[in-house]
């Protein structure tokens, strides 16, 4: 799981944007005050069952862990 | 206290003047902490045990009146601190720097007390035992927190000098203390009914509160913009297990909108919230919504 989920998974952020792709997937993006980074990562199927992090640029799925 | 008169009625005697002018002072004692508990100022202390001792302490030369933490060198920032303690006794802190006070906060007396922006509330004026210090690096600048003691409240009446009172709205202030949530869906794609959807799930020990939403869609062809534009835009939330809808504020137009709530729109810890805009249009769009609000 990515710093930036994690942050989404928290709450941890003042500003959060999500653009939905074609595939269904969505690209989020945080920042928040508490921190000078933005993060920014893809999800499939966000809060649903089969929820999965994705490459932001080819939509394969991200191996648990990284 | 009275003296007979010659004719058993009472006559005022001058104690009875100080007795009345007693009750006068209580009187006008309660009446400004009416009022200063109606303008949701903390009420005053008279002087605590505490107080009197750091007061005679300060008048024998026991206890030094103001101190800078760092000596003349101040703080150096060129490090982060995150909830550094220092254990220093004050009744006001006031707070200068060579660089930027955004980002520093304290907490006063506890690491779970809420951290003071202190940019906001430069100085402080109320005393404290020990305090937590959080900034951010900043190269080669530093900070002076100078903590004076014995300012406040030792002139043994009510008082709010060096106090400073304020009145803002809750989002606000949660905006001052960074807690705000903004929140941005957009997308474009699909035809009539389809629509773009932000999510967020509340963290199980917090509760958000939604302020404000607005929303606005466009034809993504220049050739569409003789069509009208009619969308429906939506928040909700939704229980994640039973899938049920718990909070609706909704509306449509045509290109766009937006709306301010006099009434936030609370969504418990635990459920998901959705934020949401679908194209009514019959030609294809692009879509954006907002909310905004704040989470505690």
């Amino acid at each position: 799981m990515s710093e930036g989920f994690k942050k989404l998974k928290a709450g941890d952020f003042n500003n959060m944007s999500q653009e939905r792709q074609p595939d269904g997937s969505v690209v989020v993006t945080l920042t928040g005050r508490r921190y000078a980074e933005a993060y920014k990562f893809r999800v499939k199927d966000l809060y649903g069952p089969d929820e999965q992090e994705l490459n932001i640029e080819t939509g394969d799925p991200v191996a648990p862990g990284t | 206290m009275v003296e007979n008169n010659g004719n058993n009625l009472p006559k005022p005697g001058l104690l009875d003047h100080f007795t009345r002018a007693d009750e006068l002072l209580a009187e006008l004692l309660m009446i400004n902490r009416g009022m200063a508990a109606s303008l949701g100022i903390a009420p005053a202390q008279a002087v605590s045990p505490n107080m009197q001792a750091l007061k005679e302490a300060l008048t024998n030369g026991q206890t030094i009146p103001y101190d800078i933490i760092g000596g003349d060198s101040g703080l150096a920032m060129d490090s982060a601190r995150s909830d550094q303690q220092f254990e220093i006794e004050g009744t006001n802190l006031v707070a200068a720097t060579d660089g930027d006070l955004d980002g520093v906060t304290i907490r006063f007396n506890s690491s779970i007390a809420r951290p003071v922006p202190i940019k906001y509330f430069n100085p402080w004026s109320q005393p404290f035992f020990k305090i937590y210090l959080t900034h951010t690096a900043q190269s080669g600048k530093t900070l002076y927190l100078a903590i004076g003691r014995g300012t406040t409240a030792i002139t043994g009446g009510i008082s709010f000098a060096g106090q400073t009172g304020g009145m803002r709205l809750q989002p606000e202030w949660a905006a001052l203390m960074g807690v705000d949530k903004n929140f941005y869906a957009y997308g474009s794609g699909g035809g009539f009914g389809t629509g773009v959807e932000a999510t967020y799930s509340v963290p199980a020990t917090k509760t958000l509160y939604i302020t404000g939403m607005s929303a606005y869609q466009r034809p993504q062809a220049a050739a569409d913009y003789d069509h009208h534009l009619y969308f429906q835009s939506y928040i909700v939330s939704q229980d994640p297990i039973t899938l049920d809808l718990t909070t609706h504020a909704e509306f449509g137009g045509i290109g766009g909108g937006g709306l301010d709530f006099n009434k936030p729109q609370v969504i418990a810890g635990g459920l998901t919230f959705i934020l949401g805009i679908a194209t009514m249009a019959n030609v294809t769009c692009i879509r954006h919504a907002c909310a905004w609000g704040y989470e505690l």
